[in-house]
């Protein structure tokens, strides 16, 4: 994990007193609400419909124990006991006073943690893969690059003020967990003629118009990497819309200009003034970087009795073999095995983790994974390394706190804004739909017949709870002040990724459950042996859907 | 006459006069004499005759929606360019006044005019603005603090090309 120095240390103590000055002289008077909005947003601190959210960054998902106990604490102290894992990988705080923000920053910053630009019309979190470092499917560690984005991007001066938000993520693995065609700027890392190259995309984004992010540069040598990113970014400082807020992201730009003109303006910059500048990274800066994140001290001793072992206490405990199947990943070391815990029981709100289950999420990743524990984009926790031998003890401490539910990747697995419960802009409560959804499909063995399905719903167009990309997405929307839901299929984050269709005229909230099982009826009905929902709906097409939906004549 | 702020610290009077795009001007004979800040739709409707004034005492305005590029040939005539921030949040500033320091050479005084806040202060003074015409002028003579809120910022800029990993 990225260490602190001296240098990140002081950089959050100043500012921790820049905002505790802002804040006072908001209190005051001294500073307006219009001028002091935009200062709070760019530290991660929103007014919502029942009181302040505070949104604290997770860089790239990595939390130490340190920092995981210091939330629990925060939590109990400034907030209501619980967290809530966003879908970009940070965690927040639903309830804090404003009036303590300043004291729950100075101490974040002790654990080396903070909320700058966590929001505001800036470069925000960077994210990443879940299981960098240890993925079996991995072709570059991205977290190196991640921290040296993050730091290039902390309070760079010339984007102080972009058009609109701004987020980047990084994948370097054949699967892509961290969606990058659907960020402003995305970067895979990929092999090129031996090297390593990031591959970027620019413009991609949900929200509104969700577009899938182009390719600007197949394979930028990575000692490019910032000055090629503060060119692209000029470009849109400079010419990103600032008349219309919905029409301010970089792919209405992208789409507006065209790819090949964008792109040539970027060159342009890039190629004349800021290439090979001072921002080049040389090959100690990334060594540096890599030196931060290598892997643990592995017991590489291979003790061929735990398979053997693994394999009875599977035979003799159904619900361990369900949790394997489903939340245990392979890890590229053989002793190892990576653990996703599921934050979506049903009956809770996706993602939320109390402090209590925060402190002891925080011991058993002392003990079995090396004091490190990993926020996802599902809204989920792993713990990376964690020895095989160890699995079962694992997943006995876990079951009771509530977080071996067998559920990753299924449908219950589902992702959810906060919507109409929390959130002043929603259209309709998506919890409870998510709700709703989790105890209709509470019979394991159906679950494990559908197998993979993302199923995301958002409570308004903003699309926080990233609906476009779900197979299956759900959307709030208002008619006649009356909640109704819309579904849309189709959407994928992975390398196909991929926009949802809608399916057809919209539903009420309690119809949603009914509606979901005929989707997947008519998957059971129509798949090829061995085929995933996914893969079923881009062969059949929505057609098929939509008449199991709506009747013959919809279709 | 107004303060102005150094991106040292120190505290003057200007005594710059603002002609902007908002003063009609049948003539130029309307302009008055003196050191002037002109418009961009002013300087090219009387260039000829300003030039004769000398760079000590000619300045342009920059408004946000227009590029330093559109007077790049002309920038020898003008000893201060002044940045207009018509809102705080418009960063486009921050972007021309990087480019006329390292695109154009730029080395005279860039000044920062309009929606100037003591917040934004310590982001413009390191992309290169030199001086700061506050919004609020009763709060320049305690701005001072606000040039260096962070003592070694990452990323390299007009203060310091080399980012922190090269200091
Ligand atoms: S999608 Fe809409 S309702 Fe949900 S959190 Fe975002 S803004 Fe709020």
């Amino acid at each position: 994990m990225y260490l602190y120095n001296e240098y990140d240390k002081q950089l959050l103590q100043e500012r921790v007193a820049q905002f505790q000055d802002q804040t006072t002289r908001f209190l005051d008077g001294r500073l307006s609400e219009s001028e002091f909005l935009p200062l709070r947003l760019q530290n991660g601190l929103y007014i919502q419909r029942l009181a302040p959210m505070l949104r604290i960054n997770i860089p790239y998902g990595m939390l130490s124990t340190t920092q995981l106990r210091r939330l629990a604490d925060i939590s109990d102290r400034f907030d209501k006991g619980y967290g809530h894992i966003s879908t970009r990988q940070n965690i927040q705080l639903n309830w804090p006073k404003l009036e303590d923000v300043p004291a729950i920053l100075g101490e974040l910053a002790e654990v080396e943690m903070h909320a700058i630009q966590a929001s505001g019309s800036c470069i925000r979190n960077i994210t990443s893969d879940q299981f960098a470092g240890v993925a079996t499917d991995e072709i570059e560690d991205p977290r190196p690059y991640c921290e040296l984005i993050r730091q290039w991007s902390t309070f760079h001066p010339e984007f102080s003020f972009l058009p609109r938000k701004f987020k980047i993520a990084v994948n370097g693995a054949a699967s892509d967990r961290a969606a990058v065609q659907f960020h402003d700027i995305g970067i895979e890392l990929i092999k090129h003629e031996g090297q390593v190259a990031c591959r970027i995309f620019v413009g991609g984004g949900l929200g509104r118009t969700p577009m899938v992010g182009e390719e600007i540069h197949p394979a930028l040598p990575p000692q490019h990497l910032l000055t090629y990113l503060e060119a692209i970014l000029r470009v849109y400082n400079l010419h990103g819309r600032r008349d219309n807020k919905y029409k301010a992201r970089i792919k209405i730009l992208v789409k507006a200009t065209g790819l090949e003109s964008f792109k040539r303006q970027v060159e342009h910059e890039w190629e004349n003034y800021l290439k090979d500048g001072p921002s080049t990274l040389t090959d100690e800066d990334i060594t540096w970087a890599k030196s931060f994140f290598g892997a643990p001290n592995y017991e590489t001793q291979h003790d061929p009795s735990v398979v053997q072992q693994i394999e009875s206490q599977r035979a003799a405990h159904r619900a361990f073999d369900l949790w394997l199947q489903r939340n245990v990943k392979e890890h590229k070391h053989a002793n190892y095995a990576i653990v996703n815990l599921s934050l979506k029981p049903t009956g809770v709100a996706p993602g939320d983790v109390t402090s209590a289950q925060m402190r002891a999420i925080a011991d058993i990743a002392d003990k079995y994974s090396f004091g490190e524990v990993r926020t996802t984009h599902e809204q989920n926790m792993v713990l990376a390394d964690v020895q095989r031998s160890n699995l079962f003890t694992l997943w006995q401490s876990l079951k009771e706190l509530g977080l071996a539910t067998p559920n990753i990747g299924y449908i219950t697995d589902l992702i959810s804004c906060p919507g109409g419960d929390y959130c002043s802009l929603a259209n309709a409560k998506s919890i409870p739909v998510a709700t709703a959804i989790q105890q209709r499909f509470d019979d394991i063995d159906y679950l494990h017949d559908i197998g993979d399905v993302d199923l995301n719903i958002s409570g308004c167009m903003n699309a926080c709870g990233h609906h476009h990309i779900g197979h299956i997405g759900i959307l709030g929307v208002d008619k006649k002040g009356e909640e109704f839901f819309q579904i849309c299929l189709g959407g994928d984050s992975g390398k196909d990724a991929k926009v949802a269709k809608i399916l057809g005229p919209s539903f009420k909230a309690e119809e949603i459950p009914e509606v979901i099982e005929q989707i997947l009826n008519q998957y059971v009905a129509t798949r090829i042996e061995g085929e995933r929902f996914i893969e079923t709906v881009n062969r059949t097409g929505t057609d098929p859907f939509k008449e199991a939906v709506y009747g013959k004549k919809a279709a | 006459m107004v303060k102005k702020l150094l991106d040292n610290g120190a505290v003057v009077y200007d005594n710059w006069i603002v002609i902007g795009d908002d003063k009609e001007l049948d003539n130029y004979q309307d302009i008055p004499p003196g050191r002037v800040l002109v418009s961009l739709k002013h300087w090219g409707e009387f260039k000829h005759q300003l030039v004769d004034r000398g760079t000590d005492k000619l300045g342009l305005i920059i408004n946000s929606d227009e590029s330093p590029r559109l007077v790049a040939s002309d920038l020898h005539y003008f000893s201060v360019i002044a940045i207009n921030f018509p809102v705080f949040t418009d960063g486009r500033g921050y972007s021309h006044a990087r480019e006329l320091r390292e695109q154009f050479n730029f080395e005279g005084e860039i000044r920062a005019i309009g929606d100037v806040l003591i917040d934004q202060l310590f982001a413009m003074r390191r992309v290169g603005i030199n001086s700061f015409i506050l919004r609020n002028q009763d709060d320049t003579d305690e701005a001072r603090p606000y040039l260096s809120t962070f003592s070694n910022p990452y990323q390299g800029a007009q203060d310091d090309p080399r980012p922190l990993l090269h200091r």
